[in-house]
């Protein structure tokens, strides 16, 4: 009898466990999903406005100017590269399928060669040059 | 050797049943949808950062969706889509936008213009499946495609660009 009693309860104790322990796993793994790609949006926006924003310092600095940037790319980012001159792109591969993070700038002689599944820590040099038309250009070159 | 075999044969019966048991309580949890864990998820519209999700509702047939632009510029609006990855998919028949002056079909005659700053209100209307139905958890993509004169003048695929944002939300119905 006290046999039965203590398997029984051993089987209940199990059940209530695994009641709670099931969904709470769930939850977690989805809050934290997301908040994952929360972190990375914030990132990317934070690496993003700081190649912007020196990229504009070294341009009104003339000719010569350098600045260098260590960052630190998120999963998650297919590719970096510059459009029309002044688009900074993001190519992103997230949970919700493939998206762009893209920043403006105001100069319009931004040049970068595209880096594809870039990933963890980089150094980003910003120079300001003239090319071999004679145009005023401010390069992102990764070191 | 009758009662060891007696006792195999009882210890095999014995889980059997429990096995049984367990089947059977596993049918009925799943039957009565009590493992329905989303309904304990908080609703969300997540946007990425440059278009923050300013207030959404999802209900009577309608997926709506508030964003601010914070991109830092003005830019056009080429494209406005929702889905999901269920089976069958969410499929909304009609979309309305409006960017602050007047709700108009989408999409319009020509791109509209999102200025810097400024809210636009997405409806999407006529909306089913991909699990849009009255009291569940639906979960959409909506993704909004956007270019800028100031880039290329007309734009091109490369300056057209793409940003996705997620509602996860309980279907509202009267």
């Amino acid at each position: 009898m006290s046999n039965a009693q203590a398997s029984f309860e051993y089987l209940a104790v199990l059940a209530l466990t695994l009641v709670i322990l099931i969904p709470s796993v769930y939850i977690f793994y989805n809050q934290s999903r997301m908040s994952k790609e929360e972190v990375v949006d914030s990132q990317i926006n934070s690496i993003g406005k700081e190649i912007i924003d020196n990229a504009k310092f070294v341009h009104y600095s003339g000719e010569g100017s350098k600045i260098t940037l260590d960052v630190e790319i998120p999963s998650g980012v297919d590719s970096i590269y510059v459009v029309g001159g002044r688009e900074l792109v993001f190519d992103l591969d997230l949970s919700i399928g493939k998206t762009q993070v893209v920043f403006f700038s105001e100069i319009a002689e931004l040049e970068m060669t595209p880096l594809e599944s870039p990933f963890g820590a980089m150094r980003i040099e910003i120079l300001a040059y003239i090319d071999a038309s004679k145009s005023y250009k401010v390069k992102l070159v990764k070191k | 050797m009758q009662k060891k075999s007696q006792a195999s044969l009882e210890y095999l019966t014995t889980y059997a049943w429990a096995f049984l048991i367990i089947i059977t309580i596993i049918g009925v949890v799943y039957y009565l949808d009590l493992l329905d864990f989303q309904r304990f998820l908080p609703q969300k519209c997540t946007f990425s950062s440059q278009f923050p999700c300013q207030d959404f509702s999802v209900g009577d047939g309608e997926l709506k969706v508030k964003i601010l632009n914070s991109i830092g510029g003005n830019i056009y609006i080429k494209s406005l889509e929702i889905s999901n990855k269920e089976s069958p998919r969410l499929v909304c028949t009609q979309t309305y936008l409006n960017t602050g002056s007047g709700e108009v079909l989408f999409p319009p005659p020509s791109d509209p213009l999102w200025n810097a700053g400024k809210e636009i209100d997405i409806r999407f209307a006529g909306c089913s499946g991909g699990g849009y139905l009255k009291g569940d958890r639906v979960e959409a993509v909506v993704a909004i495609g956007y270019y800028s004169l100031e880039t290329a003048n007309p734009p091109t695929a490369e300056t057209t660009h793409l940003t996705k944002g997620r509602i996860i939300a309980t279907v509202r119905g009267s």
